[in-house]
C-alpha cells in the first residue's frame, strides 16, 4: 500500500512516553493505537511495540520503535500523532536522549501508587534538555491503592509543573485516553523547520531486514526526503541511495515523501548498521547541509564481559551469533579473546549489564548456546611507570604492580529515591561500595532523593540487586557518568588447584581485597561441586595469598539400590548427575559450573 | 534357546513404609482380588505372545511391594497360572519377597508347596529402633521367629534385605547388625546405602529437620566394613550390594545385571524384550481395567538403540564384581570395549576407577565406591 504525502506540519505532533519501568508506558501506548484504530482491539497482542519475546517477558522496552497515529480531534480537524516509544532503562540513555530529540513533547506517565521514581526524574530531564512539552499521566488510579492527589502535589513540588493539568488515567482500563489524546493536539507544538532548506533528518534507531538491508528510524527536521534520493550520513559520511520510505502504521507502508516534521523509516540497502548510527544526520548529497543537527556522539561501551562457548566447538557458532546480533545493534562490541582457562572466547563490550545480559540471553536462547560469561569489567585506565596510558577491559591484562604508577576507574552520579526508612542501610550500601556522599533531599514527607558519588565497578557488583533486597524493592536508582579518578586499585587472582585462572581474576579496591578475597572462595567453595580428588581454592594479590578454602573429595556416589527392573530409572538418575557435569567447564582437572564465573557478583 | 526372566510385581503393603518411594499401595481385599485376576490375564496374554517363540523361563520371581500380603491360595493360583503358561526351566530360581510382618507357617507351606525355593526377606534392620525409623510393620523378634519358621518349614535358600546408613546409625550398630545377621547363616544379603527419596515420609522428616542424613564418611565406612566383614564370613561379593554363599547368587537379578530379557507383569512393572523397555500403567484400577477387556496395560515403550543398549550393559555390568568380559561384549555388539570406549576408558583407568582382572573389565574398589561416576561416562 501507498499513501500519498505530505502532510502540513501543523497537522502534526511528534511525542514520546517516557516513565519509570512498570508504570505503565506499553499499555499505554497500545491503547492510544486502539483508540485511534491504528490497530483493532481484536489485533492487539498485548503490547505491540515491544516486539522481542524478551522485552514481553521481562516488561521492558529495548529498542525503540515508533508508529504513526491518525486521529480526529474534537475540533474536527484530522491529525498525525506520530509516537515514538523509547527504551526504559539508563543503559541506553543516549537512545532516549535521540529519541527525545524527535520529537517536541512527552507524556510522563507516573504510576498513581508509586509517584515519582529515579527514571522518571531521569527522563524527565533529558525531555527538559530538549525543551519538550510535558504532559503528565497519572495513571493506574484505578487501583485501590492509587493517591492521585498526592502524586499530584509531587509533580508541582518535585518537577515544578501544574499538577491539575495532569491527566488521570488507567490505560488498563482505557480510561482518560481521549483526554489523553487530545492533550497531544492541544499542548504539544507542532514541528518548526523549513521545507526548502537542505534536508536534515535524525537518525533515532533502526533495525536489520535481511532483505531490504537496515531499515532507518528518522525524523525529518527540514526539507524533505523521496525515493531514488543520494543520501549522505553526515558522521560516518556513507552515501546511498534510497529505494524505499514509509511510515509505521504500525507495519512499515510505503509512501512517496517524507516531509518536514514527519517520522518515518528508509531503506537504502545498507548493509551494515554501523553506518546508520543513532543520533546521526542523514542530509542529502548532491545538497548536503552544511551543518548536522546537534547533540550526535558515538556510544561507546562501559561494561565489558568474556563469552567463552562451554563446548570450545561453537567457537564458530558464537562468532556467527554475534555477528548476527552486531546487524541490530551497533552498540554490541566484540573481539576475539584468549583465556588460559576457557580457551577462546569474545571480548563483549556492552552499555551496561541489563544489556549484557539481554545479549547473552539472546545468544542461549535464540542461538542455543551455552555460554559460560566472565564477571563484568569497566575499562580502567593505567598509567604505566614509563608514563604510557593504557585502558584495560579485562583484568587478566593488568600490568604487573611493578610497571604502574596509577590506575584510574569511571566515578558516576547516582541517584536513588526511596521512602525515608529506608535511608540509613541504602547509605550503609553505598558507603560500603566506597561512594561519596553527595546530597540529601526530601521530595515530601516520606521520601528521599539520594545523590552519591560512586564507581561504576561497584555498580556492577549486584548494586542493583543488594538497593532492591534493602528497600523492599522500593528504592530506584539512576546514574550517569561522571568520569575518570584515580583509586587505588590491585588485581586479586583465584587460584583453583593451584592454578590461577585468568578468567576469575578482578580488580578491587586495596582496602576491599581481603574481604572480597575471602567472600568469593567461600562462594566458590559451595558452587564448585566436589571432584574426586581435594580442591584447594586460593585468593592472591601477586604472590600473597589471603585467602583459601578447600573443596572437600567427592568419597561416595553409588547408587546401591536395585529398583528391579526399572533400568530406566537407574539410568535417568545418572543421565541427570551428567546433565549438570555438562554445563560446567574442565580447567585442569577440575570441573567448574558457569555460575561460578559470576559469583563474585554474589559476594556480600 | 531364548531365556526370558519374568517378574510379578505386587503393588499391595499393609502401610508404606516412611523411606519407600516405589508403586505400591495400601492393601483392600477387592482391588487384591481384581489384581490376582489382571496378573493370570496377563499372564495368558504374554503366554500367546511367546508362543511363536521357542524360549525358557530360568527364573521366576515375585516382588513387590508385599507379595505375601495376598492370601496363600492367591499366591498359589498365581504361581500355578505361570507354570500352565510359561515354560519353565527344570531348575529354575522361583523367589518371592516377604514382609515378616506378612508371614505364618501355613502361607509358607503353600508357598513351598507350589515351588517357591527362595526367599527374600525384607527385615531392612535388626534393630527395632531403627525399624520405627523406617516405619516398618514389623518387629525384629517378629523377623526372628518367622526367620526360623521359614527354615524349619524347608526353605534352603533365604535372602535378607538390610538398610544402612540410617538417621542416627553409627558404624558399631551397623557392626551389630551385620553380626546378628550372619549369624542367622542366611544364603544371600542384599545390603543398600538409605536414599531419601523425593515423596517419601523421611523426606518430609528431613525437610522439617527432624532426622539428619548420615555423614558421607560413616555411610562409605559402613559399605567398606559390610564388604570386608561379610567376605570374613564367607559371602562373595557378587554385585554391588549384593553378597551370596557360593552358587547361591540371586539368578533372577543377574538377569539385569548381565543386562538380557525379562518381562515384568502387574502394575508398573518393568520388562526389557526384543530391544525395548516397556512397563505397565501404574495403578491396579487401571491396570484391571485394561485387562478385565482384554487389553494390554502397557503404559509407554523406549525403543533401545544399539549405543544405548551398550550403555546400558556397561552400566548394568560393572556393578558384578566379576566385571564386563571383553571377549562378551565383542560377542555380542561386534565390537571391542576398547574401541567403542577409547576415551572413557583411558580416563577411568588414569582416576584408578576400572582395572582389568582375567579377561574382564571390572571397578577398582574405589571404583565400587564412585561407581556413578564411572556409568555415568558410558551413557550416551
Amino acid at each position: 500500500m501507498s499513501l500519498k504525502g505530505s502532510v502540513s506540519p501543523e497537522k502534526i505532533r511528534n511525542f514520546s512516553i517516557i516513565a519509570h519501568i512498570d508504570h505503565g508506558k506499553s499499555t499505554l501506548a497500545d491503547r492510544l493505537l486502539e483508540f485511534t484504530g491504528a490497530l483493532t482491539a481484536r489485533e492487539m497482542d498485548d503490547q505491540v511495540l515491544d516486539k522481542m519475546d524478551l522485552e514481553r517477558e521481562r516488561g521492558i522496552t529495548i529498542k525503540a520503535q515508533s508508529v504513526r497515529l491518525n486521529y480526529r480531534a474534537k475540533d474536527g480537524q484530522e491529525y498525525i500523532l506520530n509516537l515514538i516509544d523509547t527504551p526504559g532503562h539508563v543503559d541506553f540513555t543516549y537512545e532516549v536522549s535521540r529519541s527525545l530529540a524527535a520529537c517536541e513533547g512527552a507524556l510522563l506517565v507516573i504510576d498513581a501508587s508509586q509517584g515519582i521514581e529515579a527514571q522518571t526524574l531521569a527522563n524527565l530531564y533529558l525531555a527538559l534538555e530538549h525543551n519538550l512539552e510535558i504532559i503528565p499521566v497519572i495513571n493506574k488510579v484505578d487501583l485501590p491503592s492509587a493517591e492521585p492527589e498526592r502524586v499530584k502535589r509531587e509533580i508541582e513540588e518535585i518537577i515544578g509543573l501544574d499538577g491539575d493539568q495532569a491527566i488521570l488515567a488507567s490505560a488498563k482500563v482505557g480510561l482518560g485516553i481521549e483526554e489523553t489524546l487530545e492533550a497531544i493536539v492541544e499542548r504539544i507544538p507542532s514541528p518548526q523547520g523549513e521545507k526548502e532548506k537542505p534536508l536534515r533528518a535524525l537518525i533515532f534507531d533502526s533495525h536489520f531486514d535481511p532483505y531490504k538491508g537496515v531499515i532507518v528510524y528518522l525524523r525529518v527536521m527540514e526539507g524533505c526526503l523521496k525515493p531514488g534520493m543520494r543520501i549522505r550520513m553526515m558522521a560516518t559520511e556513507k552515501e546511498f541511495e534510497i529505494t524505499e520510505l514509509g511510515v509505521f502504521k504500525p507495519d512499515m507502508t510505503s509512501i512517496d515523501q517524507l516531509a518536514v516534521g514527519e517520522v518515518g523509516f528508509i531503506a537504502a540497502s545498507i548493509k551494515n548498521v554501523g553506518d546508520t548510527r543513532v543520533g546521526d544526520t542523514v542530509t542529502s548529497a548532491d545538497n548536503p547541509a552544511s551543518e548536522p543537527l546537534s547533540g550526535y556522539r558515538q556510544v561507546n561501551p562501559m561494561v565489558f564481559s568474556g563469552l567463552y562457548p562451554i563446548d570450545t566447538g561453537d567457537y564458530d557458532d558464537l562468532r556467527d551469533a554475534l555477528a548476527k546480533l552486531k546487524l541490530n545493534d551497533a552498540s554490541l562490541t566484540y573481539e576475539p579473546e584468549t583465556s588460559a582457562a576457557l580457551g577462546f572466547g569474545f571480548r563483549c563490550g556492552f552499555l551496561g549489564l541489563l544489556h549484557a545480559e539481554i545479549i547473552q540471553e539472546r545468544l542461549e536462547r535464540e542461538y542455543n548456546l551455552s555460554l559460560i560469561a566472565t564477571a563484568p569489567s569497566v575499562i580502567y585506565r593505567v598509567i604505566k611507570t614509563n608514563h604510557e596510558l593504557i585502558e584495560i577491559d579485562n583484568p587478566a591484562e593488568l600490568p604487573s604492580p611493578t610497571e604502574i604508577t596509577a590506575i584510574q576507574e569511571p566515578f558516576v552520579k547516582a541517584t536513588i529515591i526511596a521512602p525515608n526508612n529506608y535511608v540509613g542501610t541504602l547509605m550503609d550500601l553505598c558507603q560500603d561500595r566506597r561512594g561519596i556522599f553527595k546530597n540529601m533531599e526530601y521530595l515530601d514527607e516520606n521520601r528521599v532523593m539520594l545523590t552519591y558519588h560512586l564507581p561504576l565497578g561497584e555498580i556492577l557488583m549486584d548494586f542493583f540487586d543488594q538497593l532492591k533486597s534493602r528497600s523492599r524493592g522500593y528504592a530506584s536508582f539512576d546514574y550517569e557518568l561522571s568520569g575518570y579518578e584515580e583509586s587505588k586499585l590491585v588485581k586479586l587472582d583465584i587460584l583453583v588447584n593451584g592454578d590461577v585462572v585468568d578468567a576469575l581474576s578482578f580488580i578491587v579496591h586495596r582496602d576491599k581485597a581481603y574481604q572480597r578475597g575471602k567472600q568469593l572462595v567461600e562462594k566458590l567453595k559451595e558452587i564448585i561441586p566436589r571432584q574426586m580428588f581435594e580442591v584447594p581454592l586460593q585468593a592472591a594479590i601477586g604472590n600473597k595469598v589471603v585467602a583459601r578454602e578447600t573443596v572437600k573429595a567427592m568419597r561416595k556416589n553409588v547408587l546401591q539400590k536395585c529398583y528391579g527392573g526399572d533400568i530406566t530409572r537407574k539410568r535417568k538418575l545418572l543421565e541427570k548427575q551428567k546433565e549438570g557435569k555438562k554445563r560446567m567447564k574442565q580447567i585442569g582437572s577440575v570441573e567448574i559450573p558457569q555460575e561460578a564465573f559470576l559469583a563474585i557478583l554474589e559476594v556480600e | 534357546m531364548k531365556e526370558i526372566g519374568i517378574y510379578l510385581h505386587i503393588p499391595f503393603c499393609l502401610r508404606k513404609c516412611f523411606y519407600c518411594a516405589f508403586n505400591s499401595y495400601p492393601w483392600q481385599e477387592g482391588l487384591a482380588d481384581s489384581l490376582v485376576e489382571g496378573l493370570k490375564k496377563e499372564i495368558k496374554l504374554w503366554g500367546k505372545d511367546l508362543a511363536p517363540f521357542p524360549f525358557q523361563v530360568p527364573t521366576l520371581f515375585l516382588g513387590g511391594g508385599t507379595p505375601t500380603c495376598l492370601k496363600s491360595k492367591q499366591l498359589a493360583e498365581i504361581l500355578d497360572c505361570c507354570y500352565q503358561h510359561f515354560p519353565l526351566s527344570s531348575q529354575a530360581e522361583i523367589s518371592v519377597e516377604a514382609n515378616p510382618g506378612t508371614v505364618d507357617r501355613e502361607k509358607l507351606e503353600t508357598l513351598l508347596g507350589a515351588g517357591v525355593n527362595r526367599l527374600s526377606f525384607g527385615v531392612q534392620s535388626l534393630d527395632n529402633r531403627f525399624l520405627q525409623i523406617l516405619g516398618r510393620i514389623h518387629s525384629r523378634e517378629e523377623f526372628l521367629q518367622n526367620f526360623h519358621l521359614a527354615r524349619e518349614v524347608g526353605f534352603n535358600n533365604i535372602n535378607l534385605d538390610l538398610i544402612f546408613a540410617l538417621p542416627g546409625q553409627n558404624l558399631a550398630d551397623w557392626q551389630k547388625t551385620l553380626q546378628e545377621a550372619v549369624e542367622l547363616k542366611p544364603e544371600h544379603l542384599s545390603t543398600y546405602n538409605l536414599v531419601i527419596e523425593e515423596g517419601t515420609v523421611l523426606e518430609k522428616k528431613l525437610e522439617q529437620g527432624q532426622i539428619a542424613p548420615v555423614d558421607e564418611e560413616i555411610d562409605l565406612a559402613m559399605y567398606q566394613e559390610t564388604i570386608d566383614f561379610l567376605a570374613g564370613e564367607g559371602y562373595v561379593h557378587y554385585e554391588i550390594s549384593n553378597f551370596a554363599k557360593p552358587g547361591k547368587e540371586c539368578r533372577h537379578n543377574l538377569i539385569y545385571w548381565q543386562n538380557k530379557e525379562y518381562l515384568g507383569l502387574g502394575p508398573g512393572a518393568h520388562s526389557y524384550w526384543q530391544k525395548q523397555r516397556f512397563f505397565n500403567l501404574l495403578s491396579p484400577e487401571d491396570y484391571w481395567q485394561k485387562l478385565a477387556v482384554g487389553v494390554s496395560p502397557i503404559l509407554e515403550r523406549e525403543a533401545i538403540c544399539p549405543e544405548l543398549e551398550m550403555g546400558e550393559t556397561m552400566m548394568q555390568g560393572l556393578r558384578l564384581r566379576e566385571g564386563i568380559s571383553f571377549a562378551e561384549f565383542r560377542q555380542r555388539f561386534g565390537h571391542s570395549l576398547e574401541e567403542v570406549y577409547p576415551k572413557q576408558l583411558r580416563k577411568l583407568r588414569e582416576l584408578g576407577l576400572v582395572e582389568e582382572q582375567k579377561k574382564s573389565l571390572r571397578l577398582t574398589r574405589r571404583g565400587l565406591y564412585l561407581a556413578n561416576q564411572v556409568f555415568q561416562e558410558f551413557l550416551p
